[in-house]
């Protein structure tokens, strides 16, 4: 099991300490719900079931009194804990049946391609630094990253990158505008998933010269 | 057998423009399922990766963390396994962007071949984003 931050709760009901738990598998998921006494097989039906809703809330409250009123958000986030892994279940049976050659001639192909290579290795990146637990840590340096790619070693050194993409982008004044939208986008508030960061990848590499290339002084992130 | 390209409505236009030879003895089906994950699935699903099998994974990050260069690492170490955690972690909308960069540069029968597995895998987790589905 990790542990996700809380999502921010507005005023008096914002969660200082509790820290909403990731489960990377079945058997935790369940031993977490059997803790808490309470059926695991339940868990959906607290959508239509305002009954069933209102037990897991009261179960929570009770085993994390320092919820302060925000089981809700518990039991949303279990919810799709939950969802994900029953989903990723399924991905995994799907694999078995499908021809063995699609896996293999993807691969081929990511390995082919540079770029399709960078944006595999960013995902890769990504889900390791996730895994080490680096957590939201892992968006912005993803970020520096592409933003190291794409407007070279100097700027994204030098940068703060999510907080200052602005004087970022404004210092690339000389970089084609094309790049610097997407350097924009790559930094912007709205593009927060790895596949969103991914797409940034094509235009790495685009300056000419020693600039071009991922690099700089990088955020802190949890050592291995 | 692997001889199906699963193509969205957009994409189909761009593997029409391949050349003939690239397009032969494969079979195009429309891609309809849209069943894309919103980011709050993606970035549940990056928290439960789990890479235990997969240590290059943690290689690859530390060459990052110590300065290489994204553009300067391969995969040549790297199994074709790892796509089993990797493709689930992204999604079908991380999916989308390696099959737009095919679509743009295939050259050959084996990208060809490439692009219809990345399409499969893509459908098949379209298929199972659909068929689970609890959250609003």
């Amino acid at each position: 099991m990790i542990s996700d931050t809380a999502p921010e709760a507005p005023g008096e009901n914002r969660l200082e300490h509790f820290e909403f738990p990731v489960f990377r598998n079945q058997r935790e998921f369940g031993e977490y719900m059997s803790d808490i006494d309470y059926d695991v097989d339940r868990l959906h039906t607290t959508a239509d079931s305002v009954g069933d809703r209102e037990d897991l809330m009261a179960a929570l409250q009770k085993k994390y009194p320092e919820l302060n009123g925000n089981a809700s958000k518990l039991v949303e986030h279990l919810r799709l804990n939950h969802q994900e892994l029953e989903r990723k279940e399924s991905w995994f049976t799907k694999l078995k049946k499908m021809p063995g050659r699609a896996m293999k001639a993807t691969w081929e192909t990511v390995k082919a391609h540079p770029y399709i290579t960078a944006a595999v290795v960013l995902g890769i990146t990504a889900a390791a630094l996730y895994y080490t637990g680096a957590g939201a840590t892992a968006i912005s340096w993803i970020k520096a990253k592409v933003m190291g790619s794409l407007l070279g070693e100097g700027v994204a050194g030098a940068g703060e990158v999510v907080a200052e993409a602005g004087e970022v982008v404004a210092e690339a004044g000389e970089v084609a505008g094309n790049v610097a939208d997407a350097v924009g986008e790559a930094a912007g508030a709205a593009g927060e998933t790895i596949p969103e960061i991914m797409e940034q990848i094509p235009n790495a590499g685009n300056l000419p010269g020693a600039g071009a290339g991922a690099g700089g002084t990088l955020p802190t992130v949890p050592t291995l | 057998m692997l001889n199906t390209i699963h193509l969205t409505a957009e994409e189909k236009p761009q593997f029409d423009n391949f050349s003939d030879d690239l397009k032969e003895g494969w079979t195009v089906e429309d891609e309809t399922i849209d069943a894309y994950e919103p980011p709050e699935v993606l970035k549940m699903r990056m928290q439960m990766v789990d890479l235990d099998k997969y240590p290059e994974a943690l290689t690859i990050l530390e060459r990052l963390q110590s300065g290489e260069k994204l553009m300067d690492i391969n995969l040549n170490d790297v199994g074709d396994d790892i796509l089993r955690e990797l493709a689930f972690t992204i999604g079908a909308k991380g999916m989308n962007v390696l099959i737009r960069s095919v679509l743009k540069s295939a050259k050959t029968d084996e990208d060809v071949e490439g692009l219809a597995g990345m399409t499969l895998i893509r459908h098949e987790i379209l298929e199972t984003n659909a068929s689970i589905s609890y959250t609003k």
